[in-house]
């Protein structure tokens, strides 16, 4: 088998992004003062908490062969569940699973779109996408949400002096992590992204796998929403959109492979994120000019990408 | 009757949207008449000549996720060439000129870069179209510093409304479009490579097809169809804006899938596509005469996108099926 | 085959009859906003339709979600549909010039709601609040608190969407407005939000942590105060006027939160546009216009002021007091 090429491209592309994660805040340290601070990196981690964990969920989908476009609207569906529920006078922890309920809804709908009637992955969460966002506008009546202060303070609370956020995405990271790299439903989520026809002829159970993913997908997302809510205080109709993007970013930024197989959550897609939120970090503190974040994020995302793409 | 038959078995979108058609015109107040008509003419055309690019590059397995970045900077640069207040030219004719070649060649270099990388660098066209999108949007809105440009020639914002034969001259411009990309897709061997490297891109390699420059064919058509789209959206808006079409890339991409072109490449027709992009803008039109507010159009929009597809699902297989 | 043939067409049959229309009896106003992602804009819809009602006459909304090239399409439908007056918040002063135009041709009353338009030759009643103005005036009473202090203020503004001719405005008036006060202010930070709450979190993070000493912060919409008050409480800023701690602090817009603030002492300035006049305004000239009455092209709201000293005065003209 090939998995020794495999196995040096990846480490390849991690250690690129790595390297350039490295440059990068070398640059902005020796650019803008209270960059390197241990404040400024534990703002730099709490900030790139959701972010990590929505594309956690998708480097799972990734590995499949599959792409989940709908990541942003189930963030931006289950924060305005969430805020509207506890709003309505619920509390905040039974809104809690009320929010897991709709990712793995959404994620459910997706998943079993894909195996039961057999649409392409792009195609269900393009549609998903589009129905997640306007069942959310529908519900807040395209007004903001503003939540209660209880979700501020879940959002700023600290637990031994860690940030919760920050706890929540070690946590969401270690399980994926582990599932990934210890069990037999990792190493089979990479068989399918191999080869799909394969995988089936060796028995395994391609279908229930595969709406497995999407349901994890889409917890990720909501959680990782839950997270970037309770640090905001409030669900802005546009919040999210966009978001797959970035999700699919900064996993392919950790040497995941757009075309199934290949990828790590732990460190390949943390680092991804982090090379994307630091990047953001470190422009405003030098104060950039406000125009060109868009140009040179998505210049260093293509140098990746090109990097990666040579190595393979 | 027969023929008329198996050909929406095979063509099902085209029924789909007769049928739709009918219905809102019995359903929907305002919606059947002349100037309704006129209307969905109008609302078509620059998504039609959008989805036609992004058909060819589906065709090869490909995606153009940069179209609405390709659309704003040709919208800038068409309108910094044209604009009275940058007054590079003095005769409106050849300012017109300009501006559209302006435009064509922001288009077809963009498209270049992108087919350049999906290619020769090898890179996976999703990310090379995202980061393009990324890039150029905020060239687009950088270079401008985010001011619209206006003063443009009343030669240009005058031309969607002028008329030849009967006809509005937009009306040209998108039949032009379609019977080039017919011809290419259909009559020539470029057509055949298209389709060939999207079935299978080993045995179209091995048989002689030059996939390199296919691929970069199709995305720098892609390029020139959406800075054509730009220019009918910047004649009607008479504004060129960095943020010009920003929200199309969903409805391009939907009226190719909903068509029935497949994602994997090798299968697809331009008249699938064409039927795709009247349904999407029959939906926002006849929804909206309906006072539908945009998030429910939103839902149905996805809705239509699923159905479509599990509908495509189990249409009888032809035998190039993906 | 057939079954999900047949299930297609009854999903759209129902689609069909679920959302048709009533007739209607009364004439019609089209209103077509560009977003309503704001409390603003949603305060702003409601009101005209409010308007509509009280006039008596029925109306049709389409809102665009920020894209010009949408909004032209759903004026045209408009036009299809033979409403009798349109009322437009445009996405921004050029693109509603050809949507001017084509009202024009059909010979249909339009009032631009918000935003002026470019200049230009068509018919039109615009009413709109003196963004620059207003964004001076509230910066400029900031100012004079902040020189009250007697100390030296460094300055973070947070800007919005620079696509946004209203937003190019608020960061123009809140420019010179300081840069009146040069021995006073000093601007370290101008954070781009690009109208976006998460953008507006971050970016407010890391200028305070970049610049712990920001001691004046003005944002350029209400909507995102949520944010930045979330940024300021983990800097260890967010305190109640009076405290030594205390940022001087204002907002533009006169939104819910705004009214909130400052009710409990946190706000010291905001700009307020008067929605209900405006949008009183705005369907009062489409009205008089269809009664072939002659009506000012431009009305002016000059909108206020609101702070801590005309708070009791001031807070009943404030949209967001009853939001």
């Amino acid at each position: 088998m090939s998995t020794l090429p495999l196995n040096i491209s990846r480490k390849a592309a991690e250690h690129s992004t790595l390297l350039l994660l490295i440059l990068v805040v070398v640059l902005f340290g020796s650019l803008g003062e209270g960059f390197l601070t241990m404040r400024n990196f534990v703002n730099i981690l709490i900030q790139v908490s959701g972010l990590t964990i929505v594309a956690a969920g998708m480097t799972l989908v990734l590995i499949t062969a599959g792409i989940d476009l709908s990541v942003g609207s189930i963030m931006f569906l289950a924060g305005v569940v969430s805020g509207k529920l506890v709003d309505g006078g619920l509390s905040i922890w039974l809104a809690m699973p009320a929010i897991l309920l709709v990712g793995a809804g959404m994620g459910f709908v997706n998943g079993l779109s894909i195996v039961r009637f057999r649409i392409i992955p792009f195609i269900v969460t393009l549609a998903t996408l589009y129905m997640g966002r306007g069942l959310g506008l529908y519900i807040s009546e395209t007004r903001a949400v503003n939540l209660p202060d209880s979700f501020l303070a879940i959002g700023s609370l600290k637990i031994m002096g860690i940030p919760l956020p920050v706890i929540i995405m070690v946590a969401v990271l270690l399980v994926l992590h582990l599932l990934l790299t210890r069990t037999p439903f990792g190493r089979q989520l990479y068989a399918i992204g191999n080869s799909r026809v394969k995988s089936e002829k060796a028995g395994i159970r391609v279908s229930s796998l595969l709406l497995k993913v999407y349901v994890i997908s889409g917890l990720c997302a909501a959680i990782g929403g839950f997270v970037a809510i309770a640090q905001l205080g409030a669900v802005s109709p546009s919040f999210g959109s966009q978001s797959e993007f970035t999700a699919i970013a900064a996993a392919v930024l950790g040497g995941t492979s757009l075309f199934g197989g290949r990828g790590a959550v732990f460190p390949g897609t943390f680092i991804g994120a982090l090379l994307i939120q630091t990047i953001q970090n470190g422009l405003v503190i030098i104060n950039a000019d406000p125009y060109l974040y868009p140009l040179i994020t998505a210049s260093l995302i293509f140098f990746i990408v090109l990097i990666d793409s040579r190595h393979r | 009757m027969v023929s008329i038959k198996y050909y929406l078995s095979q063509n099902s979108i085209v029924g789909v949207c007769i049928l739709y058609y009918v219905l809102m015109a019995l359903v929907v107040p305002g919606f059947f008449g002349a100037n309704n008509t006129w209307n969905l003419v109008y609302n078509f055309i620059p998504l039609l000549i959008l989805a036609i690019g992004q058909t060819f590059v589906i065709l090869t397995a490909g995606i153009d996720l940069s179209i609405t970045s390709i659309v704003a900077v040709a919208s800038v640069v068409g309108g910094y060439l044209m604009s009275a207040d940058s007054g590079l030219f003095s005769s409106p004719l050849i300012t017109v000129l300009v501006g559209i070649t302006g435009m064509v060649l922001a288009g077809a270099i963009i498209g270049l870069i992108n087919g350049i990388a999906v290619t020769r660098l090898r890179m996976p066209a999703f990310m090379v179209t995202l980061t393009s999108l990324m890039f150029f949007s905020g060239l687009a809105i950088w270079l401008t510093q985010s001011k619209s440009i206006y003063n443009l020639p009343t030669l240009l914002v005058d031309a969607p409304y002028k008329t030849l034969l009967g006809l509005p001259y937009p009306v040209y411009l998108a039949g032009l479009v379609y019977l080039v990309s017919y011809l290419i897709l259909n009559k020539t061997l470029v057509g055949e490579w298209i389709y060939a490297v999207g079935t299978n891109v080993k045995t179209s390699w091995l048989s002689g097809v030059n996939i390199t420059s296919t691929i970069v064919f199709v995305y720098i058509i892609s390029g020139v169809c959406a800075s054509l789209g730009a220019m009918i959206y910047t004649a009607r808006l008479e504004t060129g804006s960095p943020v010009m079409g920003q929200n199309v890339l969903l409805d391009v991409i939907g009226a190719v899938i909903i068509g029935g072109t497949s994602l994997f490449g090798g299968k697809g027709k331009l008249q699938w596509t064409a039927a795709g992009a009247l349904l999407m803008t029959m939906l926002d039109n006849s929804l909206n005469l309906l006072g539908m507010s945009f998030f429910l159009i939103m839902i149905v929009k996805g809705a239509i996108i699923l159905l479509t597809a599990l509908f495509n699902q189990y249409q009888p297989k032809s035998l190039v099926h993906a | 085959m057939p079954l999900y043939k047949q299930i297609l067409y009854i999903l759209w049959i129902l689609i069909l009859f679920g959302s048709c229309a009533q007739k209607r009896e009364r004439p019609v106003i089209g209103i077509s906003f560009e977003t309503l992602q704001t409390e603003y804009w949603v305060a702003s819809v409601e009101a005209v339709k409010a308007e509509c009602e009280r006039m008596g006459y029925d109306f049709i909304v389409a809102v665009a979600n920020g894209d010009a090239n949408r909004q032209f399409e759903q004026i045209n439908n408009f036009i299809s549909l033979g409403v009798s007056g349109i009322v437009i918040a445009p996405k921004d002063s050029h693109t509603v010039i050809p949507i001017i135009k084509a009202a024009n041709r059909a010979g249909i009353p339009i009032a631009v709601y918000n935003r002026v338009p470019a200049k230009n030759t068509g018919e039109y009643v615009t009413v709109v609040a003196d963004n620059l103005e207003i964004s001076r005036n509230t910066v400029t009473y900031m100012c004079e608190l902040a020189k009250a202090s007697g100390k030296k203020h460094k300055a973070l503004v947070v800007l919005g969407d620079l696509g946004d001719i209203n937003a190019v405005n608020r960061r123009e008036g809140f420019n010179q407005a300081v840069k009146a006060y040069p021995e006073t202010i000093e601007v370290v930070a101008e954070v781009p939000s690009e109208w976006n709450q998460e953008k507006a979190l971050s970016g407010v993070t890391n200028a305070l942590q970049a610049n712990p000493d920001i001691s004046f912060i003005f944002t350029s919409s209400d909507f995102l105060f949520p944010a930045i008050v979330s940024a300021m409480k983990s800097a260890d800023k967010y305190y109640p006027i009076g405290h030594p701690k205390h940022v001087v602090f204002g907002g533009f817009d006169g939104d819910a939160m705004a009214y909130r603030l400052l009710k409990e002492g946190y706000l010291d300035a905001d700009g307020v546009q008067d929605v209900f006049y405006e949008c009183e305004a705005s369907v009062q000239a489409v009205i008089e216009r269809l009664a072939g009455k002659s009506v000012e092209t431009t009305i002016v709201d000059p909108g206020f002021v609101i702070h801590q000293d005309n708070f009791d005065e001031m807070s009943s003209k404030m949209w967001g007091a009853s939001f």
